[in-house]
């Protein structure tokens, strides 16, 4: 059978992407990458945190669901309807098996070294048969918990959700990924179904395969595990309204740390357009930020020097179809004088522009960011999925960080960068006790 | 393939096509000992801070960004009862950027290592002061990530905070010490003294390779030099140590630590390693299948063995009343590797996971850096693929020799006593 396989090639990088769409309404997508040892696949749902309202397809109401949930349906994946756990299948083949779930993307993954079209078989095996029942719901209460507890403990982390609802009201990007034990109780299994059958349905899922692999063997494995039947089509998730305003400016937690830390945010809720859009936006947010703040900056040496940041200090932007953010972060002994700093930069920066030469080396070394990507068969699958779930085409980005001009920068700072509506969030050493001996 | 240049400096050449970097680096052998751990630590970050040519950390990272944004580490490893300062640089090869940085690059680790910014009194003040600052948070913050730091308290118990069982970013105390001075006496004897080890790996022509040699390899001195040896620790019989320390977490973490007196190039060290992910290294192990899966005890329960020491640390995040469960479990789950409770399938499946491990290393640059220097430290010949070898040839019996070798040391309970809380107003 003759297939509709795409190809997008990088000349100068030696380096090509080819895509197909399964019969199922599969999106699969393949890196080759000859002499490396490893295979890596990943598997993802366009389905995460944020994913708490929905219209199941073919229904008029609206399903709310606990936080949590895609979270707590990504642990569940692995138990197997004979009562084995996925672990166990890719036990037997040497591969190393994981997933994750994010705001908006649930992923299962495994890399191996051999036998990688039967490793295939069993990934896609797995994700597609859920088995949920009452008793192994209850059991994965008590696994979870003890996660989320872990995450209460994490200063990197609080600080993080903290900054997140300082920013969003009402956006579901503010609550934990894990949910909270009180919320993952309310779960049980029809629930889970009913999560399941929306969003891990072909037409909302992508397989991202890197490493020596042939397209057609793909396809042809999987003609034998997917059908059309299932693919439901586009999944309504009503629109959330968000006011612009923060909610606060300053967040506060105290926890068991030696030096306050801290991230300034910046929320985005310039509606989603494009890919294309959506990826010029982020590129020009990355310049802005790595021009004013970067290791190579003046703000980063002077702050540097003064003592008041140390190389824990970075930024990043995460801008996706239903939400967006920038954070600037680390830890510092003053972070409200590390804020008024970053206030104060940016607003210079607005009134002054920013320094041209600033800007073409940052682009030089994002491009060079880039290139270094395809050393790394996990980096490249775990980055260009989130990519392709937006629409961009990882072998283009470059040439969009060369269309953006200097206007295109000013612009996106004037709209992303309002210092009059960022978050500080902070995290205080909290009192400790000390060690004893029994 | 290794080359000796002069007495005590060794080039190694790790030859790869596929990637689109190269690296080159240089590793300086040192004891990990308590009046140089602390300068050791703080060395890297003052020398990294600015060179005769390039004097602020600004025309640095501008000149890395013009590179390509070529990427400098430098800092320290431990290596058993030794440590090494490592200066290591990537940067993009040639035909995929039309231009050749190899010479730059070369020049440039030269100036890190020879030309730092000095005047006559050692390093520059402000640099020095700088860096005490951010080494004195570096250690201090150490209680930041409560995993991490159940494991050093734990290993600090087990060797009486000597050698290995020091932070290896050193002691807040030694700073007020160290000097311009003192440190500039440390960093000559480093460069001139220290058994030093250079790493080319990538894609480079015989041109190239003997230009490096010559530029970067002849500056360095000739030394009387080796590598430290490291002893084994030795299993403790019936000395158990149980220590709590009780702080304001929500979870609780359990940190075991064992010592296995096995010489690492010895047959026995790969029974051990296999056993180790037969017992708690993979989501198919022992810990994994019962603290976790069965008993629902902990999100992670995990066990991992360190080569150089012969130390094995088991871990795990439980509830505080959950301790002496997790506890009787794991003890249940080792006493099982004892007695040879193991299954054909548990060490097949084991073999197949590491060996794929073992394999993934070939596919990164730093990985396959660092697996060579510790050969080279070990005095142990052979690549990867016997590595594999020597795995798959391990069996049962020797699995359970080894782990009746291990004993218990020390078993450290940080003790959660809060309740969740939100972030406040």
């Amino acid at each position: 059978m003759s297939r509709n396989i795409q190809e997008f090639a990088s000349e100068k990088l030696g380096e090509k992407m080819l895509f197909a769409v399964h019969e199922s309404g599969l999106r699969v997508y393949v890196f080759p990458k000859k002499g490396f040892s490893k295979y890596y696949a990943i598997y993802g749902t366009d389905y995460g945190s944020t994913d708490r309202e929905f219209i199941v397809p073919g229904e008029t109401e609206k399903t709310v669901v606990p936080d949590g949930i895609a979270h707590f349906l990504e642990h569940k994946m692995f138990e197997q309807p004979d009562g084995s756990n996925a672990f166990d299948s890719f036990a037997l083949t040497g591969a190393s098996s994981n997933a994750f779930t994010s705001f908006d993307l649930t992923a299962y993954l495994f890399t191996c070294t051999d036998r990688f079209y039967e490793n295939l078989d069993i990934l896609v095996d797995f994700v597609n048969s859920p088995h949920f029942t009452d008793e192994n719901v209850n059991k994965e209460m008590g696994i979870i918990g003890q996660e989320i507890k872990m995450y209460d403990d994490d200063p990197g982390w609080r600080v993080f959700f903290n900054a997140l609802r300082g920013m969003f009201k009402n956006n579901p990007v503010k609550i934990d990924i894990a949910g909270t034990v009180e919320s993952i109780a309310q779960i049980d299994k029809d629930i889970l179904y009913k999560c399941y059958n929306t969003f891990y349905n072909p037409g909302n899922m992508m397989l991202v395969l890197v490493g020596d692999i042939d397209m057609n063997e793909v396809l042809n494995r999987l003609d034998k595990r997917m059908s059309g039947g299932k693919n439901l089509g586009e999944i309504d998730r009503p629109e959330i309204s968000e006011p612009r305003e923060r909610v606060r400016e300053f967040v506060e937690q105290r926890l068991v740390v030696s030096q306050p830390m801290f991230n300034v945010g910046f929320k985005d809720i310039t509606p989603f357009t494009s890919g294309e859009e959506l990826a010029r936006r982020e590129a020009a947010t990355e310049i802005i930020l790595d021009a004013l703040f970067g290791k190579s900056s003046e703000f980063y040496m002077k702050l540097y020097n003064d003592g008041l940041i140390d190389s824990s200090f970075s930024a990043e932007t995460e801008l996706e179809k239903r939400y967006g953010f920038s954070l600037i972060g680390g830890e510092s002994k003053d972070p409200a004088a590390v804020y008024s700093a970053i206030k104060e930069r940016i607003e210079r920066a607005r009134a002054e522009g920013i320094d041209k030469n600033d800007i073409e080396r940052t682009k030089k070394v994002m491009k060079a960011s880039g290139i270094k990507m395809f050393n790394y068969i996990e980096g490249m699958g775990n980055a260009y999925i989130r990519m392709l779930m937006k629409g961009i085409n990882p072998l283009e980005y470059n040439k969009i960080i060369d269309s953006l001009g200097y206007e295109d920068i000013m612009e996106r700072l004037r709209a992303h960068f309002d210092t009059g509506n960022c978050v500080l969030s902070t995290i205080l050493p909290a009192e400790t006790g000390g060690a004893e001996a029994v | 393939m290794t080359e000796r240049i002069k007495n005590g400096v060794d080039f190694h050449y790790l030859s790869a096509e596929k990637f689109k970097t190269n690296t080159i680096s240089v590793f300086f052998n040192i004891p990990l000992k308590r009046e140089t751990v602390t300068k050791a630590a703080l060395l890297p970050a003052v020398m990294k801070r600015g060179t005769e040519k390039h004097r602020t950390m600004l025309e640095i990272s501008k000149y890395l960004d013009e590179l390509y944004s070529a990427t400098l580490h430098a800092g320290i490893r431990v290596k058993g009862d030794g440590e090494v300062l490592y200066f290591t640089i990537e940067y993009i090869r040639d035909e995929f950027i039309g231009e050749s940085l190899t010479e730059k690059i070369t020049a440039l680790l030269k100036e890190f290592l020879f030309e730092p910014l000095c005047d006559e009194g050692g390093f520059n003040e402000e640099y020095l002061t700088g860096e005490k600052r951010n080494l004195k948070n570096a250690i201090e913050g150490l209680i930041n990530d409560k995993r991490e730091y159940v494991e050093f308290k734990c290993r600090e118990a087990m060797f009486g905070g000597e050698g290995c069982g020091m932070f290896e970013a050193g002691r807040v105390e030694d700073l007020p010490g160290i000097t311009r001075g003192n440190l500039y006496e440390f960093y000559n004897e480093i460069i001139n003294g220290a058994k030093a080890d250079v790493f080319v790996s990538g894609s480079f022509s015989e041109a190239v390779l003997d230009m490096i040699k010559n530029s970067l390899c002849g500056a360095f001195p000739e030394r009387d030099a080796d590598y430290v040896k490291t002893e084994a620790a030795a299993p403790r019989e019936g000395r158990e140590e149980y220590i709590t320390e009780e702080i304001p977490v929500v979870q609780s973490k359990l940190c075991i630590g064992l010592k296995c007196g096995i010489e690492p190039t010895s047959k026995m060290y790969y029974a051990l390693m296999l056993g180790g992910c037969v017992f708690g290294g993979s989501p198919f192990s022992k810990l994994f299948n019962n603290v976790r899966e069965k008993l629902s005890l902990a999100y992670y329960a995990a066990s991992r063995t360190e080569r150089f020491k012969s130390t094995m640390f088991i871990s795990c995040g439980i509830e505080t009343e959950k301790y002496q469960a997790a506890y009787d479990e794991i003890i249940a789950q080792f006493e099982k590797m004892k007695n040879g409770e193991i299954e054909d399938s548990e060490i097949e499946n084991s073999k197949l996971y590491m060996s794929s491990r073992f394999t993934s290393m070939k596919d990164s640059l730093r990985t396959m850096e660092d697996y060579y220097l510790s050969q080279a430290i070990m005095g142990n010949d052979g690549g990867i693929d016997q590595l594999i070898e020597r795995t798959n040839e391990v069996t049962k019996e020797e699995i359970v020799e080894a782990f009746n070798k291990i004993k218990l040391d020390v078993v450290y309970f940080l003790k959660g006593n809060m309740e969740p809380e939100g972030g406040e107003e």
